[in-house]
């Protein structure tokens, strides 16, 4: 599984192709009330002062206060509120939503 | 809300359950968008999803999740449930149609460029020409109207007429006329219309019959058109000069010794009135003073030019 990925991950380098066709975590933030999070692969945990989300191979933890999902869908999420943190967690393979 | 949510319609919903981001989870899993993910505590949260979405949800969420539907709300929801209410659409409908069936029509002429007089004769032969109050606008010749006025009327250089709305706007210029002409071949005098003392006399045409500083009755002679001397013929000319004499007028009136007079205190009160064409509704209560004087300050069309709707 991990070879099949760096494989991926090459083809994609060689073909100067945008990261995200692979299937990349996308994080993208707008000054600190918003947050895009592209091609995640579900909701670990979600709190008004917490909100971690799944990836292929990291968790990306988002901290504040307010914290609300103004969008969830199938590969996307946006979350508005005062965000104070953004923290990545080596998951592995082996990481499973609740 | 995002605009297209509101015009394709929203339903707020209420989830409850234990471990709710499985529910997410499985919502997003089913192509169901969520918006506005908000979790009130630990096992209810908040959310918005589509009509179409909410139907989704209940059948594919597991049992262990009760998902009840707090509000729904929308265009499109707003619309069905107006829909149902059968009087009131055939009453909106009757509203829409008379609405645009009353912009076909002239409510109002405007005339500027013209006194309240004249303006009310050209009033009154614009109808003629089919231009008033309650006319069709589909009849109306604006051209032929205009070039018909300009042939007739000699005392006007330019009339313009324009259809705004419902008003029809109508644009005069008064034509400078020429002097009128005088007759030179018949012999006259010039006579004194008031009493007055004379300032000047300049006689171009005939002799002066008067001086300066004296005083003429109404009637009096002040150029003479017949010359004659000794020596020469009697000669008969239409007099012409220029005579400026100083008029007086008189005038008396007894007043009582003690008069009342109305005095502005300055406190005024705005009173607005709703016109619908001759008719009209006032939209403010009463009037609070007890004397008191109306004055109109403006009249604004409500809808634009669109209707003879003013207030």
């Amino acid at each position: 599984m991990k070879k099949a990925r760096k494989l991926t991950q090459n083809i994609v380098k060689r073909l100067e192709m945008a990261p995200e066709a692979a299937g990349c975590l996308r994080v993208t933030l707008l000054d600190n009330t918003h947050a895009f999070i592209e091609n995640h692969q579900g909701i670990v945990e979600y709190t008004t002062r917490r909100v971690c989300i799944r990836a292929r191979q990291i968790n990306v933890t988002v901290s504040g206060e307010g914290l609300i999902l103004e969008r969830l869908g199938r590969e996307d999420v946006v979350i508005r509120g005062d965000i104070a943190q953004v923290q990545y967690e080596i998951s592995g393979e082996g990481a499973v939503a609740p | 809300m995002r605009m297209w949510n509101f015009l394709t319609g929203y339903v707020m919903i209420r989830v409850e359950g234990l471990s709710l981001e499985k529910f997410l989870n499985i919502a997003a899993e089913a192509g169901v968008k969520v918006y506005d993910v908000r979790r009130t505590s630990y096992t209810v949260l908040h959310a918005t999803v589509s009509p179409r979405g909410l139907n989704k949800l209940k059948r594919t969420v597991p049992d262990k999740y009760t998902v009840t539907a707090d509000k729904s709300a929308g265009l499109a929801v707003g619309m069905k449930r107006l829909a149902r209410r059968r009087a009131l659409m055939v009453g909106l409908a009757l509203v829409v149609l008379a609405a645009v069936a009353a912009s076909f029509f002239i409510w109002e002429i405007r005339v500027t460029g013209l006194d309240v007089r004249e303006a009310n004769a050209l009033k009154g032969e614009l109808e003629e020409y089919g231009i008033y109050p309650g006319a069709f606008k589909g009849n109306l010749d604006i051209e032929k109207t205009e070039t018909k006025l300009i042939i007739v009327h000699d005392e006007l250089a330019w009339i313009d007429i324009r259809i705004s709305g419902v008003v029809a706007l109508v644009k005069v210029v008064p034509a400078d006329m020429p002097p009128e002409m005088v007759d030179d071949s018949r012999p006259c005098n010039i006579v004194a219309k008031k009493d007055a003392m004379i300032e000047s006399v300049t006689a171009l045409m005939g002799h002066a019959s008067v001086k300066q500083g004296q005083v003429v009755r109404a009637g009096d002679v002040l150029i003479s058109g017949l010359v004659w001397g000794e020596g020469f013929p009697r000669m008969m000319f239409a007099a012409r000069g220029k005579v400026i004499g100083r008029v007086w007028y008189k005038a008396s009136m007894t007043a009582p010794v003690s008069e009342k007079a109305r005095v502005s205190t300055g406190r005024t009160q705005i009173q607005r009135i709703i016109t619908v064409g001759a008719d009209s509704a006032p939209v403010d209560a009463g009037c609070a003073f007890e004397v008191y004087d109306t004055r109109e300050i403006g009249k604004y069309p409500v809808v634009g030019l669109f209707l003879p709707i003013y207030i």
